[in-house]
């Protein structure tokens, strides 16, 4: 007989259930009798049923059998003794004064510890709930991230943008080859302008000044060393630049101030004719 | 103390009143039955057991809540059942609630008594384990119906009150696990016939 064959189809099959386990009223019980009577389906259902049932039963038996002994009960005496004094000596009362907590674990029972509470409530708790719950940590994660990288997001003419610092650093940094942005061309004002000019001419004296201290003071070193090589009856030409200069008839941008402040000897001894220049003339 | 003639109720009353032995007199009554209804709905030794032992101490946190309204082994059936399903949910959230392929370890392979030859005991211990495969095979709605009526012998409306289902749901229910098991034992013998 295979498993089609077994199907009861007869339409009093949901009535078996109650005739079989014995909790049909009498007159279902009667009906039903009647019925078993005529509908072999039935009967063989209500057979194999039984057979069930006895093999279930052994199998209880068996379960019951070997049932291990929790020794719960000695825990719970030992718990309540331990409660009741306890109780006792925070109120005054005698030992025998048990008073059985409410709602509240005892010592030396196991306590569900915060974690295991919470693993229990995702567990139990309905698919909807779930999904919920895990919706709302994604979107505070996303959230917390685009608060990381300083996100910016805008809706301009150009769509929807977005964009971040993060990101931005990152491109930089992942692409150094790339070119250099170009400046950005600053505007001044006309203060600004004549600030800049003004600072500017005075470095430029400041230079000249510089630079005009420097040929005195060579040329001052010069003139002090032919001095001490040479007798003052026969003063040598010094071959200078400066007097090259003269011969060529320019003169240096500084050279007038620079005179100026020459010493009186060294006047006089420009004044004395040059022998080269009288070979010159004489020629 | 007496305890053939008091009542679970009674104890429920004197643990109330302050007697730290009361409740351990209910523990030593119900604590056998329990596992036996957490092993048939669980299908393992291991989990059975703390499932029994969470009952006990749910019932005793909760024992000021006891109304009297129902009977004690109901009450105590109800949050057994509560753990089992707990149990059950955790499982299959782990994907570990294979009942099916264990064999070892959580599964007890009960003794048989001495006086049985050792062919009816190989012979018995199958079917038992026949028995065991097929009721966890059950789905969990199924196998809590037909373990509260086979262990327990609970009626259809105690069922429905420990379940917070219909009465018609818990027929419903139990035919169909009635004709699952039976197609599945017979299979089995089948099986066994032909080796």
């Amino acid at each position: 007989m295979n498993e089609t064959e077994k199907m009861n189809n007869c339409e009093r099959a949901g009535e078996l259930v109650a005739y079989f386990y014995g909790e049909a009223t009498r007159a279902e019980r009667e009906s039903f009798d009647a019925h078993l009577a005529a509908c072999a389906a039935c009967r063989d259902e209500l057979a194999a049923f039984g057979g069930v049932r006895e093999a279930v039963g052994h199998w209880r038996a068996e379960i019951l059998a070997h049932a291990p002994a929790l020794s719960l009960a000695d825990t719970f005496a030992a718990d309540a003794r331990r409660e009741a004094q306890h109780e006792g000596r925070h109120k005054g009362e005698t030992a025998g004064a048990f008073v059985v907590p409410q709602n509240s674990a005892s010592s030396s029972l196991p306590r569900r510890s915060a974690r295991a509470a919470l693993r229990e409530f995702f567990t139990l708790s309905p698919v909807w709930l779930r999904a919920g719950l895990s919706a709302a940590a994604l979107v505070v994660c996303a959230l917390a991230a685009l608060a990381v990288v300083n996100a910016e997001l805008r809706w301009d003419d150009g769509g929807l943008a977005f964009s971040t610092r993060f990101g931005r650093s990152a491109e930089t940094k992942s692409a150094p080859d790339a070119l250099p942005a170009p400046p950005v061309e600053k505007v001044y004002t006309q203060a600004e302008l004549d600030k800049l000019v003004a600072e500017r001419d005075a470095a430029l004296r400041e230079l000249e000044d510089t630079r005009a201290q420097l040929d005195d003071s060579r040329e001052a070193n010069l003139i002090a060393a032919a001095a001490r090589l040479e007798p003052a009856s026969a003063p040598k030409p010094p071959s200078t630049p400066t007097g090259n200069a003269r011969r060529d008839g320019r003169a240096a941008p500084n050279a007038p101030a620079a005179r100026q402040r020459r010493p009186r000897v060294e006047r006089d001894e420009d004044d004395v004719p040059r022998l080269y220049d009288l070979l010159i003339e004489a020629n | 103390m007496e305890t053939a003639e008091t009542s679970d109720e009674q104890f429920v009353e004197r643990a109330l009143a302050g007697d730290a032995d009361a409740f351990g007199e209910i523990v030593r009554r119900w604590e056998r039955r329990i596992y036996a209804l957490a092993y048939g709905i669980l299908g393992r030794e291991e989990e059975a057991r703390d499932a029994a032992q969470e009952t006990f101490i749910a019932a005793f946190r909760n024992l000021s809540g006891f109304r009297g309204e129902a009977k004690v082994s109901s009450w105590l059936h109800r949050i057994a059942v509560n753990q089992c399903i707990t149990r059950q949910r955790r499982a299959r959230t782990r994907a570990e609630n294979s009942l099916e392929a264990e064999t070892e370890g959580g599964t007890r392979q009960f003794a048989a008594p001495a006086h049985v030859s050792p062919a009816h005991q190989a012979e018995g211990r199958e079917r038992t384990e026949a028995v065991r495969s097929a009721v966890s095979a059950l789905p969990p709605e199924l196998r809590e119906v037909i373990v509260l009526k086979e262990f327990e012998e609970l009626t259809f409306q105690e069922i429905a009150d420990a379940l917070d289902i219909p009465l018609s749901t818990v027929k419903s229910r139990l035919y169909t696990a009635l004709k699952q098991l039976r197609l599945r034992l017979e299979k089995y013998d089948a099986q066994a016939a032909r080796v």
